[in-house]
């Protein structure tokens, strides 16, 4: 056997191994969305641990990731953070690349390199383990949760030289406002809040009305006056209207996660130069439509006519084969729409405002991120191309009938390797919404419905007797993954 | 064949121990940093410059002119810093190594209380009235013990200065007024590898 083609082979055994990985992905998906939009969730979790060949060794953060997402959306806020935390340290394990890996990856596909989360998966993960430790009332922990993704924003905007890449989340700085808060600092709940109206200014997220107008008189109330000029904010309502201005302020704070989160999938084309023949041009969309365009290829050129005339070998019959993929992103509809908490015996009622959007994150990852994916596709594909016809015009004969079926069985094995990266945590919600209840010291009762465009209840959690101290944040978590 | 057969079976037991995991006990003071985070070495150092510290200072004198031993309670040590760290760790050794010098008292903490108190109601009602204690009758502490875990990190790529601080106060119940501060102040470098093979 011939070298380049020994290469290939190699190659495309190691991608059959890795191929899995791409449809790994894909059977995650199908094996955890019925029991995740049930609510089902320790069923989810379960088939997980039964099954941790569907993560294999280069998904362990995903593998962790995953099940401390479900057993938070369980409340099993303990497990949920073992899990978390776990994920925290491979994510770290990960920070040095290996050499050999990151070549394989080259003349492969991204697939076979260990999955180390997308910045705006890393800042949900610290924000899942400081609501986890929320809801168990130990805000001290969720503050070092604040200052160990503070490491990581200060790094990431290190990084980014032009300040258009995602740095800052503006949902885990808005929560780490209300934390400081609540444990007496306010210089740096001030601080919080004014990186998180930064973040939702040169992000993706619409800064919400609520959050704008809470933000103008708090700094106002905390003589920071300053912070709305550099902000340029404004007010929309007098502070009368406004809910929860103060520090220590009593409240019952209600997170939703609306919908599921957005996963992915690849988009690939393919492109067949069959000389003196035809030219094949196929696109496939994650969905796996395909779509084929087939036009007459221009016929030889004059010097291999000639050679044609002479009995000599030509080009005839011999193939120029070109694939790539490019992940793309697969939405799920939501049919939640936001969360109405209600407190039922003190009479007060909030509607919810999108604080996260992971399906706009996701889009504005893979904006950030295109640049480097294309360089990184084009390599790939150019050397695979390349070793391909060097295969190919090692294996020539004189017949171009045994020359077309050598040539096109060298294009599918060269196939065989080409996949795009559609790894990331589809288990994270759509959307997280917060819903601020200011109430005085008692006990009292909510009731949180999630509802539809159209307004209409599509689920309903009640907390009962929940008894609340003066100056505390008491958080509840609904789910409505629908 | 045989040679090859003789051969596989000696390098056999090799590549076993090369997947197996290997524990080695180690001397519980020796020094092993993994991570870079705050590991059982800083701890470690944080308990023995405090108790040192603690005990040589003035405050101390005072009580035993009076031939006193004065009674602590440890309260809250607040972490601020960057990581999870079990403070535990050194205000137990603190504990232990003011307990045992014999100039100090301890009494439960909030939590043990609580405890010591469910006991007590449980006593109330099932143990004989000889052995039951009673409530009320506790020992009030003199000296609460305060703190705090600061950390500044300063992080660029593959390099971090970490700077932990921690703080302990002694402050008299009756009068608020703090009678001993003790600090101690780690500074670590850590680099980690961008590449490997």
């Amino acid at each position: 056997m011939k070298k380049t083609l020994q290469i290939l082979v190699v190659g495309v055994a190691s991608a059959i191994v890795f191929q899995s990985c791409a449809t790994r992905s894909a059977l995650r998906q199908d094996s955890l969305t019925s029991a995740m939009v049930n609510g089902d969730y320790l069923t989810a979790v379960k088939s997980i641990q039964q099954n941790p060949k569907l993560y294999g060794k280069l998904n362990q953060y995903l593998y962790y990731m995953d099940i401390g997402v479900l057993f938070h959306y369980a409340q099993i806020y303990d497990s949920s953070n073992v899990y978390l935390q776990r994920a925290v340290d491979i994510n770290q394990e990960l920070f040095t690349r290996s050499v050999t890996n990151e070549a394989a990856a080259i003349l492969t596909n991204d697939n076979i390199r260990p999955y180390r989360s997308r910045p705006y998966e890393l800042s949900m993960l610290h924000q899942l383990i400081a609501f986890n430790f929320l809801a168990k009332g130990n805000t001290e922990s969720a503050l070092v949760e604040t200052r160990r993704a503070q490491l990581l924003f200060n790094e990431w905007e290190r990084k980014d030289k032009n300040g258009t890449k995602y740095t800052n989340d503006p949902m885990f700085h808005y929560v780490s406002s209300i934390s400081y808060d609540a444990s007496g600092e306010y210089d740096n709940s001030m601080i919080s809040l004014y990186k998180a109206i930064e973040a939702f200014q040169n992000g993706p997220l619409k800064l919400p009305e609520e959050v704008q107008n809470y933000a103008y008189y708090q700094f106002i109330k905390n003589d920071r006056e300053g912070d709305n000029t550099l902000l340029g904010l404004t007010a929309t309502r007098p502070q009368s209207q406004v809910d929860g201005i103060g520090n220590e302020v009593t409240e019952i704070i209600v997170i939703g996660y609306a919908g599921r989160g957005p996963a992915l999938g690849e988009k690939t084309w393919r492109g067949t130069w069959v000389r003196d023949g035809m030219l094949v041009v196929n696109h496939t969309g994650p969905n796996g439509a395909i779509e084929t365009m087939t036009l007459p290829a221009p016929s030889l050129p004059e010097k291999e006519l000639q050679k044609a005339e002479k009995g000599e070998k030509t080009k005839s019959g011999t193939t120029l084969h070109i694939k790539f993929a490019l992940p793309e992103i697969k939405k799920n509809p939501s049919q939640t729409d936001r969360f109405l908490a209600r407190c039922v015996n003190c009479g007060k009622t909030a509607e919810s405002i999108v604080v996260n959007d992971l399906e706009k994150q996701l889009e504005k990852n893979l904006e950030d991120t295109r640049a480097a994916t294309i360089t990184r596709t084009v390599i790939r594909v150019v050397l695979r191309t390349i070793t391909a016809e060097k295969a190919k015009n090692e294996m020539q004969t004189g017949n171009s009938m045994a020359n077309l079926l050598l040539n096109v069985g060298t294009d599918l094995l060269a196939d065989q390797l080409e996949h795009a990266d559609a790894r990331n945590c589809f288990l994270v919600p759509k959307q997280v919404h917060v819903a601020r209840i200011p109430v005085n010291p008692g006990t009292w009762s909510v009731s949180v419905d999630a509802l539809d465009q159209q307004g209409m209840v599509i689920g309903t959690k009640s907390f009962d007797s929940l008894t609340i101290k003066r100056g505390e944040k008491r958080y509840l978590f609904y789910s409505s993954l629908k | 064949m045989n040679k090859i057969l003789k051969a596989l079976l000696l390098i056999a037991p090799v590549l076993a121990v090369g997947c197996s995991t290997k524990v080695t006990r180690v001397q519980t003071d020796s020094v092993i940093d993994l991570t870079g985070r705050w590991n059982d070495t800083d701890s470690r150092l944080v308990a023995e410059e405090m108790i040192k510290d603690c005990l040589s200072q003035r405050w101390l004198y005072s009580w035993e002119s009076q031939n006193k031993r004065p009674v602590v309670i440890i309260g809250k040590v607040v972490n601020k810093s960057h990581e999870h760290i079990s403070v535990e760790t050194f205000t137990k050794d603190m504990e232990r190594a003011l307990l045992n010098s014999g100039k100090v008292n301890f009494v439960a903490s909030k939590t043990e209380r609580e405890q010591l108190r469910e006991e007590r109601d449980d006593m109330a009602e099932n143990a004989s009235v000889s052995t039951a204690k009673s409530d009320g009758e506790e020992t009030g502490a003199d000296l609460m013990l305060l703190g705090t875990i600061n950390s500044v990190p300063d992080q660029n790529g593959n390099k971090a200065v970490v700077f932990y601080q921690t703080n302990l106060e002694l402050i008299e119940m009756e009068s608020n007024t703090k009678v001993w501060i003790g600090e101690k102040k780690i500074k670590k470098f850590v680099e980690r590898a961008n590449t490997k093979f």
